[in-house]
Formats: structure tokens, sequence, C-alpha cells
């Protein structure tokens, strides 16, 4: 037996030195790790206990049985409530509410009874009595509560993980072999009851176990701050949100943080935000602060009154300059707050909201403003977040759909071209605007694959249907300035129009110029394309960035003027088109007129000098079958 | 007979051994501090496993024979004098003094241990440290002291080197690896010194591990748990751990940019999916110590040469997955790659930090799908360019001060020059830096109303000082960009320098730049404030960037300036373009002033055309702020107009 002391005595030094360490390090303010503590702590107390119990062993006859007594009724004792305490740790890591059903009835009533055994054991004998050789035996009811203990264990590894409101597997996997490991344990100390008693060892060695394979309190530091980071955040939040307690996180943010890292010091930076930090700490009296983005703190406090004041004390502190190692850093700073369950009482929308307040939205917030993350203020993201979605699914379905709006000829007197327009429909099956998508796509890059897809389903439309020979002489269609930077683009295309037998001149590509566009790569390929055949028309002049200066700068044969110009100088609200038209012509380039709806419109073109028309007046866009319908009505009845 | 001490060392070994296993699993990051900390394990290992299977042998559980009793012991002596020689460099790898390496001094440093282990395989010959008798190892207690002074010299030069650093290890991490230290000096001396020995030397060590791992070398703080990758603290430490020892390296990044989006139609738990599903691929090409998550979406694989960098582009080129299905989702991933190297560690950290976050905006803006941007040439200068203009932003607003030029603008129905466009001057060495571009800058790293409000003070400050008003100046003008001025405060703002400065507003025109599209309405509102307090409000620019007529026109303009492209172009006697642009504005009422006009023959044709101002850098060259008196002055006597 004195090797049992010794081997408890040397487990549990290095348990205290977890504790220990665990207290040094700042751990998470959740249940989880309480009940840990406690339950280390009650491991050791018993393994202490346990190895003064092995001692007390060796000196039969010499120490009065009512000590001998006392001691095995705090051994038994604390060794039931490391049990309870483990049950408990085990349930407050899955987030399981505690409530009054079966399985607590079960649990909690072996315990009790356990207590009420132990403790009436002197006088029973039932747990544990001592012989008349002095030494201490286990009564039939120990030997009956150690397989009760063990089937609490395992029945509350299997509550925690069905009911607890937290899914981990990996740490489920490994509690359950932690238990079954004690089990094991326990079950060989039952056989051979005189060897060495190794229940206490293997517990205090899966407890190492079980530590290391779980996250360190480390994991949830940040290291530049020393606060919690984002996984000790949502750690919390989590938490109290799976137990519905009521919580409004306030948020800081610095704005245009990623420039700013752009110019500072590292050192700099980060003392910046431990002063932040610091600032937070001071005026949340105290409540712990959590960094969860390069430049976002949080603090979670009870209610939405209590976020409003703290913004409050923290907006007439927080300085705008920082000096810092002799650098003036400039920071401006967005707040925000949301509460559970008032704005959400749904866990994953309370986070969204969160990861927007922490990305690089565009938001229009003035500094130093308050925002309320409400439904509302992410609308705008989450529709471009959705759009982008439903562009990336009609990539890889396939599902992209065409329409074509027929394009009239004043030379011809009949359509001799169409525009090829792409539709998109969102979750509900509405259209999606398409300049909306485009301009989504263009952001993600997405578009270089969607308008692929576009040019490949025109030119299967064109060879399907004849299109050629039912009056048409080519087609437009919209090429993006993102699309121009793909260096393979003019290849690309002319390998699909070449598969399609489809001549390459018969393509007319509309670009629309925008912020995104790069000069030099827009000028390059247009010039590639117009060299294999192909003809450019300026979209959208008069918006955006469709300017003057692209007239004269890019290989354009045709300005298709939009709507817009056309429908205010019909309803006389502008004159300059007087003056833009023959301008444009004098330039050398033809005219398309877009959203010609009436006679008067042909007129104002006839006069002015457009080349080809293009509106609902001919026709909205149509789909594949109408189109053709469409054309041949079209055509056949101007040739007659 | 089993000894009590077993208990000790088996704990020892056991927890060594969970160390070791957890230490591995979890990943290191590749610092030298961490390799060392890695080998001492495996060395303790060895250590503790070969002592106790000594000591079973001694005890007659296990047999073992006199020769494997002698080899046993060697090994173990061997191992103590490596594991002593791994804990100073690992002290000076912890110090980042590893330097000292290099030094030919450092050979005498090696020489006790070379010799202690000389001495100890020769004992098995020799006798002279250690034999075995009957299965019984006995020492010779003189030569032990000498094996216990050979070890408390190594854990004495570590003390060493972590007094001459402490600055840098910070106090509380000082005291922290000191106080171990002398913990085991004492229990090494308690155990190789007194005839009773203390024999708990392994599991005191066993102690320090445990407590250096729980503190020190817990990874967890350096791992992403999503990717199982580094996280961006982890990146940090080893560019400057490189950096520190002058080691070239390279970095790939992969931006997994559709990952931007992926959060409103993905749970947490599904990007995490992702993420994992990334990082193991990544691990996969470029190793498990290598691949770092540096931001929300981003990777980076940090590589000794360019070829291994460039080899692990082609390959995740194709090897990356387009789509990642999960919880029945189609996920399309879209990848970005950017390239940089720090060849003998040119750039100090946090200039190579700068560097990384510039590549990832222009791989992320303005490359395509699975393309890769390497920092250099073009793309290298345009980096430093931008480093170089932010700097100078910063260092512009520091001092709150500019330099200015002014450019005359000549008056065609007045036939003089009653009128300057006031810019300011930004230069870094030779090169010049537009204002657009320094507006763009100032916008992007947050203090773009800083940099316009400085430059409008500097300019109602040179206007006064220099008394332009009082010598010939109708009125001055003021660039502004269309985003400057699109808040009521910001507008306040100015009027309230405009008064404090005590300018006439109705000497002043705001020339506005429409670089990008703007809420009409608001830009509409700030323009009626301004001319509500006479101050005139001009279209820059006209003819370039964002030009959306049909609302532009309708704006409350008093005029408009065409832009020095459309001049050029248009500025000949053939050409009727210009006169159509002059005579759509005119009709609106519109002062027009045409920009850019290139030599006399221009200046005299746009003089005919019915605009109202004319100006170009190449007929009134800018003036110099400090040269302005003297232009004033020929001005007023009717010179300084070249042949104009």
């Amino acid at each position: 037996m004195i090797y049992n002391i010794h081997f408890e005595l040397a487990t549990a030094v290095m348990l205290l030195i977890l504790v220990l360490v665990y207290f040094i390090r700042e751990s998470l303010p959740i249940r989880s790790n309480r009940q840990f503590l406690k339950t280390l702590f009650f491991l050791i107390v018993d393994t202490i206990l346990s190895a003064l119990q092995c001692y007390a062993g060796g000196f039969v006859g010499k120490i009065p049985d009512i000590y001998i007594c006392v001691l095995n009724i705090f051994v038994y004792l604390t060794g039931i409530i490391f049990i309870v305490c483990y049950n408990s740790y085990v349930l407050s890591i899955f987030h399981y509410k505690k409530v009054i059903n079966f399985y607590s009835v079960i649990n909690y009533g072996i315990f009790l009874a356990a207590a009420i055994l132990i403790v009436t054991s002197p006088l029973t004998g039932w747990y544990f009595y001592i012989g008349s050789d002095g030494i201490i035996h286990s009564g039939m009811a120990r030997n009956i509560m150690n397989v009760l203990y063990m089937m609490t264990m395992f029945m509350t590894i299997a509550v925690a993980e069905t009911s607890g409101k937290k899914k981990n597997k990996k740490l489920y996997r490994m509690i359950l072999v932690t238990d079954i490991i004690i089990t094991m344990a326990a079950i060989a100390d039952n056989i051979n009851k005189n060897s060495v008693g190794i229940t206490m060892i293997v517990a205090n060695m899966c407890t190492f176990l079980l530590y290391f394979s779980m996250k360190s309190p480390d994991y949830y530091l940040d290291i530049r701050t020393g606060r919690f980071n984002l996984n000790g955040f949502m750690e919390v939040l989590r938490e109290k949100i799976d137990y519905n307690e009521s919580v409004s996180c306030f948020l800081i943010r610095v704005q245009n943080y990623h420039a700013i890292c752009r110019i500072y010091d590292e050192e700099s930076l980060q003392e910046v935000q431990r002063q932040i930090a610091e600032i937070l700490y001071y005026k949340a009296e105290d409540k712990n602060i959590y960094h969860i983005g390069a430049a976002t703190f949080a603090v979670f406090v009870d209610s939405t009154e209590m976020a409003k004041k703290l913004y409050e004390k923290v907006v007439k502190v927080m300085p705008h300059q920082w000096n810092v190692k002799r650098e003036a850093l400039s920071h401006e700073y967005s707040y925000y707050y949301v509460t559970y369950p008032d704005d959400s009482d749904d866990a994953e929308d309370i986070i969204q909201r969160i990861h927007y307040a922490r990305s690089d939205h565009k938001g229009h917030h003035k500094p130093n403003e308050l925002i309320h993350l409400r439904k509302e203020a992410l609308e705008e993201a989450r529709r471009f977040k959705e759009v982008a979605h439903r562009i990336e699914e009609a990539i890889l379905d396939n599902s992209l759909e065409l329409n074509f709006q027929p394009i009239y000829s004043f030379e011809k007197n009949r359509i001799t071209s169409l525009e090829v327009l792409s539709r998109l429909k969102d979750g509900k099956h509405n259209y999606i605007n398409p300049e909306y998508f485009i301009h989504v796509a263009e952001i993600n890059h997405t578009i270089i694959q969607l308008s692929r897809q576009m040019f490949e389903k025109t030119c299967r439309f064109a060879v399907d249907n004849n299109i050629f020979d039912r009056g048409i002489n080519d087609m437009n269609i919209n090429i993006s300035p993102i699309q121009c930077q793909d260096k393979h683009l003019v290849q690309d295309l002319k390998k699909i129009a070449a598969k399609y037998g489809i001549p390459f001149e018969r393509f007319h590509f509309e670009i629309t110029e925008s912020r995104l566009t790069d000069e030099k790569a827009v000028r390059e390929t247009l010039t590639k394309l117009k060299e294999n055949g192909a003809k450019i028309a300026l979209d959208d002049f008069g918006t955006g960035y469709s300017n003057i200066a692209s007239i004269m700068l890019m290989p354009i044969d045709f300005v298709k003027i939009d709507k817009s110009l056309l429908w205010s100088y019909a309803s006389g609200d502008n004159e300059f088109l007087n003056e833009l038209m023959p301008m444009i012509r004098g330039e050398g380039k033809k005219i398309i007129a877009e959203g010609i709806e009436t006679e008067e419109h042909i007129e104002i073109l006839r006069r002015m000098g457009g080349d080809f028309l293009q509106g609902y007046y001919y026709s909205k866009p149509l789909n594949e079958e109408n189109f053709i319908r469409f054309l041949d009505a079209r055509n056949n009845g101007a040739e007659a | 007979m089993i000894n009590y001490i077993y208990a000790y060392e088996i704990v020892a070994l056991f927890l060594i051994g969970l160390v070791t296993f957890f230490y591995h699993y979890k990943n290191w990051l590749p610092l030298y501090r961490n390799r060392f900390f890695s080998d001492l394990l495996h060395i303790l290992l060895g250590v503790v496993t070969i002592e106790l299977v000594k000591r079973l042998g001694e005890s007659g559980l296990i047999r073992l024979s006199n020769s494997v009793s002698v080899i046993l012991t060697a090994f173990s002596f061997a191992g103590v004098i490596v594991a002593s020689v791994l804990f100073w460099l690992y002290y000076l790898a912890q110090t980042l003094s590893l330097t000292f390496l290099k030094r030919k001094v450092v050979v005498i440093m090696f020489i006790p241990a070379v010799i202690t282990m000389v001495a100890v395989f020769a004992s098995i010959y020799n006798k002279k440290i250690f034999y075995v008798r009957n299965g019984i190892i006995y020492y010779k207690e003189n030569s032990l002291r000498l094996f216990s002074v050979v070890i408390i010299f190594y854990v004495l030069s570590g003390i060493y080197a972590l007094t001459k650093t402490r600055k840098k290890l910070g106090i509380k991490q000082y005291i922290f690896m000191q106080t171990w230290n002398i913990v085991i000096i004492c229990f090494l001396e308690l155990y190789y010194l007194p005839k009773k020995k203390l024999m708990l030397i392994y599991y005191c060590v066993a102690a320090v591990i445990i407590i250096y791992y729980l503190i020190r070398h817990n990874v967890d703080m350096y791992i992403v748990s999503a990717s199982g990758c580094f996280s961006m603290a982890g990146f940090k430490k080893v560019i400057e751990e490189k950096i520190k020892y002058n080691k070239s390296f390279y970095c790939i990044s992969v931006c997994a940019s559709s990952m931007q989006n992926m959060s409103n139609y993905c749970l947490e738990d599904e990007i995490n999916q992702v993420h994992a599903i990334l990082g193991e691929l990544l691990r996969k090409f470029g190793g498990r110590h290598n691949v770092y998550h540096i931001h929300s979406y981003e990777y980076v694989i940090v590589v000794k040469n360019k070829k291994d960098v460039k080899r692990i582009y082609d390959e995740l080129k194709y090897e990356l997955p387009g789509t990642i299905r999960i919880n029945d989702k189609n996920i399309s991933m879209y990848y970005k790659f950017y390239i940089v190297g720090n060849v003998d560690s040119q750039y100090s950290l946090s200039d190579f930090l700068r560097i990384i976050l510039s590549m990832k905006k222009i791989a992320t803006e303005d490359s395509l799908d699975r393309e890769v941007v390497l920092y250099d040439g073009e793309v290298k200068e345009r980096i430093e360019r931008e480093l170089e203009n932010i700097r100078l932003i910063r260092s512009m607003l520091e001092n709150d001060e500019c330099k200015l030029e002014c450019m005359p603008v000549y008056d065609v129905s007045k036939k003089e020059v009653n009128g300057l466009e006031i810019n300011p001057v930004i230069k870094t060495g030779d090169r010049r830096i537009s204002i657009e571009e320094v507006w763009e800058m100032s916008r992007e790293i947050g203090c773009s109303r800083d940099v316009n409000i400085m430059f409008l003070k500097n300019i109602l400050k040179f206007t006064k000082r220099e008394k332009l008003f009082e010598k010939g100046i109708s009125h001055i003008r003021v660039n502004v960009a269309g985003f400057h001025i699109v808040s009521e405060a910001i507008c306040e703002e100015f009027m309230s320098y405009i008064r404090e400065y005590d300018v006439n507003p109705e000497n002043i025109i705001l020339e506005v730049y429409i670089g990008v599209e703007l809420p009409e309405d608001v830009l509409a509102k700030s323009i009626a404030y301004f001319r509500k307090y006479g101050v005139s409000v001009i279209w820059d620019h006209f003819g370039i960037k964002a030009c959306n007529l049909k609302n532009l026109m309708d704006m409350p303009f008093s005029g408009v300036k065409i832009s020095h492209q459309l001049v050029a172009r248009f500025c000949s006697e053939k050409s009727m373009q210009l006169i159509y642009l002059i005579r759509m504005f005119k009709k609106k009422g519109w002062i027009v002033c045409l920009d850019g006009v290139g030599c006399q023959e221009d200046f005299k044709l746009v003089t005919k055309m019915n605009v109202d101002y004319v100006q170009g850098e190449k007929i009134i060259e800018f003036i110099p702020e400090d040269s302005i008196e003297k232009f004033l002055s020929e001005l007023a006597e009717g010179g300084s107009l070249n042949d104009i």
C-alpha cells in the first residue's frame, strides 16, 4: 500500500500544479471552467485523503477506530462529491440545462443514498466496516454503489450529448474514453482487492489526458492584448444563449483598420489595441473585454440600456489620436450593440450580426455613432450575399437564363441584331435586378464564369435556331471590364464560337465602364476582340462611368445612349442630346438608342441621326421561343 | 524490491509522454525554441524510460544482463548530457540569441559536453564513472560530481543567457524561468551530491516540463481550430524569428475570396468545415508546420526558397477544389494567390506585414481566379509607391502643413488673369503625387476628412498671408472630391474655416471632382449649401470618371471645367466636338472653363469658343507659393503671361 501513497501523492502534486497554472492563466467565465476547477479541487482533496487512508492502513491498532471511521467517511464523501462535480462538468460542457427529470432524480438519488449510507456506515456497516483485524473492509452497499457511480457517469454523458445544446463529437469521444478507462480501473480494483488501488491514480492521469486534449485557456486568449479572443467571445455568447440568459453585446470597431495597418508600426498598433481594451475595461466597470477581431472589441452587458450607457461613457473618452512612439495614430470608431433575445432569439442570427459588425462592410455609418444591429441594418449585406450565392449556384447548375431583345436598324428597316440579356432568380423565384447581380458578380469576379456560360448559351441558341438565317446579322453581348483582366478571354471566346461554327464577326461586345475598370486591360482586350473581327459598343453612355473620354480612348464602334438621356430629352428635361449626338457622330461612332418606347422616341432618333433602336416599342426582352416567334413575324412582315 | 521512487518516475514518464504526444499531435510553430523543446522532450522520454528499465532490472522485476545495464547506463548519462546542452540552446532560442552559435568561441561551450560524453562511453571499458556488478550499477562518487558540474554548467549558461536578455522576455517570464532553473539546480544537487540521494530529479523535470508546456509551449494560442493551421499571431512570431536570424523565406498566400460572402448562406459550422478541408489540403502540400491561417479567408504557406513556392503554387492551382459540398450545399470556391519573398530578410517585420496587406488587396481586387500575383516589377513598384504615399500623407497630417502652387486662370471676357487654382504640392523625391491619388489613398486609410481640411486651411492661410484679393485676384479655386462634401457636418466645417480666415466666400470656387458615384441627393444638398453662402461650386474634370450625365447635369453647379483630356483631343479648327460641349453647358447658364489648353494656337482658338475661363499648364505654368509675390507684381505690371 505504501506505493499507492506515493503514486497518489505524485499525481496529486502534478494536479496541484495544473490547478495553480489554471489560476494563473485567465480562464473564460463559463460554467464548464468553473465546474472543471471544482472537480479538480475535489479530486486533489480526495487523492490526498486517499493517500492518508492508505497511510493510516499502515498503523492498524495504533489509531483509534473513531478516527479511522471519520477519515473514511471524509474519503468516501469527497469521492462522491467529486463524481457529482464531474457529472456537472460533463453536463456544462455540453450546455445541458439542468431540469428535474428522470435523469436528475436517478442521478442525485444515487448520490444522496450513497451519502446516507456512508455517514451511517459506522452504525450499519453497509458501506464500510472495521474488521476484527482493525482493517477497513468494504460493505456490500459499497460494491453496489460503485457500480451505480459508474452508471451515473455513463448516463450523464449520454444525457449531456443527446439533450445538451452544444454538440462536440470529439469531446464526447474523449470523455467516453476517460469514463471507460476509469471504469476498467475500478473493475480491476474490485477484482484484485489486495493489490494496489489504482482507480484514483488512473482518474488523476485521465484528468491530465482530458485537460490536454481539451482547448487550453490559451485558446481563448488574444496574445496581443491579453484579453479573451473571438473563440472565447463565441463560447460565452453561445453559453448565454443556450442557457437563455438575456445579454446585450456592445462592440467597438476601429474603422479602416486594415488600411491603417499599412501605415503604422506593428508595436504601435499593438499598444493602441491594448489601450483601447484598457479604456473599455475601465469604462465597463471591470467586465471582461473580448478582442474579437484585429480592430473590434466586445463587452457583454445585461441589457440594451446598459449598452447605451456604456456607449455614452466610452464615446466621451475614446481618443481619436494616439501618440505612441512619436507616432500620431488617427482612429475613427464605430459602435454597435445587439441584444439577445430582444433583437433575435436565434443564436446564428445574433452571431451573423456580430460578424457583420466585425467585417469591412461598406455601410454609410457616421463615425462614433451607436448602431443598433437590427435586421434591417444587415439587409443590404444580406441581399448582396444572397445574390452572390445565387450567382454561384447558377454557375454550378448552369442555370443562368437568357432573354433576347431585338435591335432595329434604321438603314435596313428591320430587326438586324439582338441583345443577349441574362436573368437570375432569387430564392423566392423572383427575378433579381440584372444590374444588381452583374454588379455583385463583378465584385466577386464570378462574372467571368457567368459570362462564359452566357456566351456559350448564346452560341447554342444561335445555332439551334439558325438565327442568322432569320435576318439577324449580329448579336450584342455584354462584356464586363473584369473579364478584360482575363488574358485568355479572347481565345476562349473564339474557341466557343468556333465550336458552334459562328464567325466571330457576328458578335458585338457591349462594355460598360465601372469603377473597377482597369483601363489598360480593357483597352488591350477590346483591341484584341476587334482584331479578331468582333465589334465593340460602349454601353449605357451618359450614366455611371461611361463617359466622353471613353468614346475617344477606347476602340469602340458603337455608342449606346442610355435610355434615361432619351427619356429626359423627350420630356424636355434636358436638351444636351442635341449637342451630344452630333459630337458622337463626329467621332465616327454609330449610335444605338436604348429605351425606345414611343413613335416620338423614334422620330427624335431619326432627326438626330441614330443608327439602331432598341426598346419596348419593338419588344421587351423575350425568352428563346418567344423571340424566334417575334423575329419570324416581324422580319417576314417587313420583307412582305 | 520495488522502490517508492518508481511511483514518481512512472508518473514522470507518463506525463512527459503525454506532453510529447500532445505537443506533436497539436503541432508546434516552427520556431527554434519549439524545436529544441521537442528534442528535449524526446531525449527526456528516452532517459526516463531507460532509468525506469534500469531500476526494474536492479529490483529484479526484469532481468537485465550486465552488458545491457552498462549500455543503458551509458545512454542514460549521454542522454542527460545532450538534454543539458539542449536546455542551454533552448534558452538561447527563447531569447533570440542563437546568433551566438555563429561565434568561434562557442566551441568552448561544447567541450565539457564532448569530454563528458567521451568519458561516459569510455567508462564502459575503464569503469571510471560507473560499473555494473551482478546486475547492480555502481557509481564513482567523484566522477558523478564532475558529471553534475557539467550539467549545472549548461543550466547556468542558460541562466546567463536569460539574464543577459531579460528585458526582451519581460519581468514575469524572466522570474518564472529563473525560478524553475533554481528548482532544477536544487534537485540536481540533491540527486548527485548527498550520500542519501533524493531521487526525484526526473519527477522535478517532468513538473517543469508540464509547467513550461502549459505556460510557454501550449500551441493553442497559435492555432485556428477551424482549419487546424497556425494563426496570424503564430505567423508573426515565425516571421519575426526568421528576420532576426536573417533567413530567406518565401510566402505563398491563398485567398479563398469566395469565403468573404459565405457567412450569409452558410452557418458558422459549415464555414468551419470548409476551413477544415482547406487547412488539411494546404498542410498536405505545404507541410504541417508551414501553413498559417492569417485572416478569415486567407492562408499563407511559408517555405525556404523560390523553387518550393512555385512548386506549391503549381500544385495548389490544380488541386484546390472548385466546389466543396457540405450539408447538401455546393459551395463554389475561388482562389487568388500571391507570392512574396524576403530574401536575406531585407524587410523588417512591419514592412513585411505591410507588403502582405498590400499584396492581399491587389490579389483580391485585381487578379482572377487561381491567378498569382508576384511581388516583383510593377506590383512591387506600385506597393512601394503606395506605402510611400501613405507615409507622406501621414507626415503632412502630423505637421499640419503642405506646400502649395498656383495655376493662373485666364478670364476670357476680361482678357486677364484674375483667378488662381491653388493646389497642394505633394512630392516624394522627384515623384509628384496627384491630388486625386492623395484623396483616394487618404480615403482608404480613413483620414480623407483630415487631409482635405488640412489642404483647405493651408490654402486659406496662404490666401490671407499673400493678400491675393488685394493684388488683382478675383477668385481662388480649391479642389475637393465629391465624397469630401457628401456630409452636412463637413460642409459646415468648410464654411467655418472660410469664416475663420476671413475670406469672402464669393471669392472661392470649389472644384468638385466626381471620381466615384455618389448619393446624388446628398451631393445636390451640399452644393446648394455652399452656394447659399456665396461659394461657387463647379464640376471639375468633366468627361472622365463618373459621368452620370442625366443626374449631374441637374445638379446646382455654377459651372463646369472640361477635362484636359477632352480639350487636348478636340481642340482643333476642324473639330466641332468642343463647341458642342460648350454650347451644351452654356445653354444651362453654367460658367465654362477649359483645362489643359496646350499651346498659343489652341489658346487663341478656344478664346473664340464662348468659354469663360481658360487654363493650361503649358501656356501658363504653375507658380510655387514662394514665387507668388513676384508673379503678382509682374501681373500688375501687365507681364508674366508669356506671349498671351
